[in-house]
């Protein structure tokens, strides 16, 4: 059994998030990933604390996997090891989102060289209009998308995404579109199409269609959110312990009865109208949620998320707990899908990181893989 | 709201609107229901793929796209912005009449992509091992909430759902604050279905090479969980839960937002040396350059609280344009937020065409949507509207006839 990308050879030029997690998608699905660095090094090697080793940890997750190739693509040397590399890959990667310090290259020739090519750009703003060079960041394109009005409150400080999900998204589109490209050149489709443009910004905006489609011209306002600028943030269901989320779906009005008599919830009973509105659209993301918090956390302020849990589940309800990066980790379901593999770092450090998601039938296991020091292939890359 | 025609974002062109996309002639046999299969599919489909959309017969559009309010014309908004570049065929697989119609489609497709909940398709008999006899190059993939097995497996598993369970949440906050949920439509499925695309392009560039069809599982868990990848390095490698931070990023310094003088916050991003330098000298303080204790990433990430207390004053001295202007022409990272007006009609997203208006004939004029992430020198990804459920039902059957007259 080989992965499922083994045929496919990329070279990944990156000083950011987008294009490390481009070139670890790849590398992921067994492709030969030839990492470019400047002589000081691809800049995330310092991302941290915390450091394993010389490198961040953060580096040796996103680079497991990767050969490491030194070529300074400011001097005329490196532009021409840049070529020579660029001549043997399938796909190159780019990223200059973050930094204006990767020179723009010479596409034409480069594309010119290799009639096989695809070259992807990952920049910040998009390859067209006045901010097309403008550099950018995951905050930043957090920010200017408005995607991080989806927290906090609108009259205070800003609340980011605390994963790096404009990062992520970016790697995403950025592995589909050289893969479609890719796809469309072997298959004839689309000789014209070997460049590629991703951005930070774009890939925020293109999340978001549902929103974009909701506040154009619905029969009514509400919607999920669209109310949401007038709500506090939704912190999920405080217990005495922790937190959960909860989910009423098709519960008969015999056991939604016993669970609110269980709850000491039966005020609720007696009012026709708030039991309504509470059974329908009472909790979770329903339209009066916020309305009727109170009353579930006055009847889970006596009980461990556990305990809350299993009576909800009890009367047909899918309640959760919301947990944190540990508790996730060791959940039973995690534990039981493998989902956590391992990275090694240069010195031969070990430590855990998510393995990928995909599962791909004909593709072997996921293998640990190996974080490459600083050059560690030169040699051998720049001799082939 | 008011919307003039006139400032309405166009489609953009993209050199030679001629140039065939890049999935002409992949054909998608899209079995999905809710947001995370069709969000996958529509990608596909923006790519130039023929994406056959499956309803029941006789659906009430307001339960489709999981009823995701609000409503167009008595439509849920989820159909509507889920389904866009496919084409609508009505199949009610559990008659045997539909199902044989089903199968013999199914020859002549490249990919099928499902979410049902588990055990849905195989008592559909549409179960990979039964597909792949019928076509042994098909593409299958398999799009599930917790994985296809585990003590999960049937728990109902969808966007909040998998915010509140994967960690997601737990790192969205003010320091010290609670977790907070996403207010905005379903970030993981938009996640787990944009994955799922990818994986679907990767089996296609593996069967290109190979010929071999293949088999996909995917989840939402696992994708929620590789979307916090960079913050899960951080607890794997100290033990510690990593905090939540308000608008700081983690592992480096400094990357915040800092309120100006307007009232107004700046986010600004250093994430190397050669950004500290530049950034020092944009907002007049050559004097910390070489501070050692902000003198690398590592120092100042040691030291964020007191660099961050330090420029915090900093930055409340003046307007948030002033540093703006200084930090663009230094090539530091920095931006602030749009509201939504500002955005839709904003240069960068007109010019990139990243919203765009779509006119139709069944949902109305003037619906907005995203388009492509991607843009491919000399080939347009236009958009096109939506299909009603079942809309080419009687076109699609005549193709299948056409074509098995053919071969």
């Amino acid at each position: 059994m080989s992965a499922i990308l083994s045929h496919l050879k990329v070279a990944e030029l990156s000083h950011a998030y987008a294009g490390n997690l481009t070139g670890m998608f790849f590398a992921n699905a067994g492709a030969d990933v030839l990492k470019i660095e400047p002589p000081e090094g691809d800049p995330v090697r310092t991302w941290g604390p915390p450091m394993i080793g010389d490198d961040s940890a953060v580096f040796v997750t996103l680079n497991a996997g990767k050969r490491s190739v030194v070529a300074d693509v400011t001097t005329s040397e490196g532009k021409a090891q840049l070529g020579r590399i660029a001549a043997s890959v399938d796909v190159l990667i780019e990223d200059s989102a973050e930094t204006a310090y990767i020179p723009p290259l010479d596409y034409a020739t480069l594309l010119r060289a290799n009639p096989n090519l695809i070259i992807c750009s990952i920049s910040g703003y998009g390859p067209e209009g006045p901010w097309r060079h403008l550099p950018s960041s995951e905050l930043v394109a957090q920010m200017s998308s408005e995607m991080i009005g989806g927290l906090g409150k609108h009259d205070e400080a800003p609340v980011r995404f605390g994963s790096d999900i404009a990062s992520y998204f970016t790697a995403i589109a950025a592995t589909q579109g050289s893969l479609a490209a890719w796809l469309g050149l072997k298959r004839g489709r689309s000789e014209g199409s070997r460049r590629v443009h991703v951005s930070l910004f774009g890939s925020m905006l293109f999340l978001r269609s549902t929103m974009w489609a909701a506040l154009s011209n619905p029969d009514d306002w509400w919607g999920l959110h669209l109310d949401s600028y007038l709500k506090p943030p939704d912190h999920g269901y405080q217990t005495k312990d922790g937190r959960l989320y909860f989910v009423i779906a098709r519960i008969n009005d015999d056991d939604w009865g016993a669970m609110m008599r269980e709850l000491d919830l039966d005020e609720i009973l007696a009012d026709p109208e708030t039991n309504d509105k509470m059974k329908t659209e009472g909790a979770a993301f329903g339209r009066y949620a916020h309305d009727y918090k109170h009353y579930w956390e006055r009847a889970f302020a006596e009980m461990t998320s556990a305990e809350a849990i299993e009576l909800l589940s009890k009367y047909g309800a899918y309640a959760y707990p919301i947990n944190d990066e540990e508790a996730v980790v060791n959940s039973e379901q995690v534990v039981h899908l493998e989902a956590i593999g391992k990275v090694i770092a240069p010195g031969g450090a070990e430590m855990p990181a998510v393995k990928a998601p995909a599962r791909f039938q004909s593709s072997a296991d996921d293998v640990a893989r190996v974080s490459p020091s600083l050059g560690q292939h030169t040699a051998e890359i720049l001799k082939s | 709201m008011t919307q003039t025609r006139d400032a309405t974002p166009q489609p953009i062109e993209q050199g030679d609107a001629a140039g065939r996309r890049p999935l002409e002639g992949i054909r998608v046999f899209d079995l999905t229901v809710a947001m995370v299969g069709p969000w996958a599919s529509l990608q596909l489909g923006l790519l130039g793929a023929e994406v056959i959309h499956i309803e029941q017969p006789n659906v009430d559009p307001a339960t489709l796209g999981a009823g995701v309010p609000p409503l167009v014309n008595g439509t849920s908004i989820g159909y509507i912005a889920w389904n866009l570049n496919k084409r609508g065929l009505f199949l009610d697989l559990k008659s045997d009449f539909d199902r044989e119609i089903a199968y013999r489609l199914l020859k002549n497709c490249d990919v099928l992509i499902q979410n049902m909940r588990p055990g849905v398709m195989a008592r559909l008999g549409m179960d990979y091992e039964k597909v792949r006899d019928v076509n042994p190059r098909l593409i299958y993939c398999s799009i599930s909430g917790w994985g296809e097995d585990g003590p999960m497996l049937k728990l109902l598993g969808a966007d909040p759902q998998a915010q509140a369970f994967t960690g997601f949440i737990s790192l969205n906050g003010r320091e010290g604050g609670d977790p907070e949920f996403s207010r905005y439509y379903a970030p993981l499925d938009g996640l787990t279905g944009t994955k799922a695309a990818e994986a679907v392009l990767m089996a296609l560039a593996h069967r290109e090479e190979t010929g071999e069809g293949e088999l996909i599982e995917l989840n939402m868990l696992q994708a929620s969980m590789d979307l916090q990848t960079t913050r899960f390095s951080e607890y794997f490698a100290t033990g510690k839960v990593p905090p939540r931070l308000g608008s700081v990023a983690s592992v480096t310094a400094p990357n915040e937002a800092f309120r100006c003088a307007d009232g107004r916050h700046l986010a600004v991003s250093v994430t190397n040396d050669k950004h500290w330098r530049a950034f020092c000298s944009a907002v007049q303080r050559g004097d910390l350059v070489d501070e050692e204790r902000f003198q690398t990433n590592p120092r100042r990430v040691e030291n964020r609280v007191e660099l961050s207390e330090l420029l915090a004053d900093h930055f409340a001295s003046l307007p948030a344009q002033w540093w703006t202007l200084r930090l663009r022409k230094a090539k530091v990272p920095c931006g602030r937020l749009m509201d939504f007006n500002e955005l839709w009609y904003h240069q960068q997203v007109v010019a990139n065409g990243y919203i765009q208006d779509l006119d139709s004939e069944v949902w109305g004029d003037g619906l907005r949507f995203s388009g492509p992430p991607w843009k491919l020198d000399g080939t347009n990804l236009p958009l096109s509207p939506t299909p009603l459920p079942g809309e080419h039902t009687a076109e699609i059957l005549d193709e299948l006839l056409n074509e098995e007259s053919e071969s």
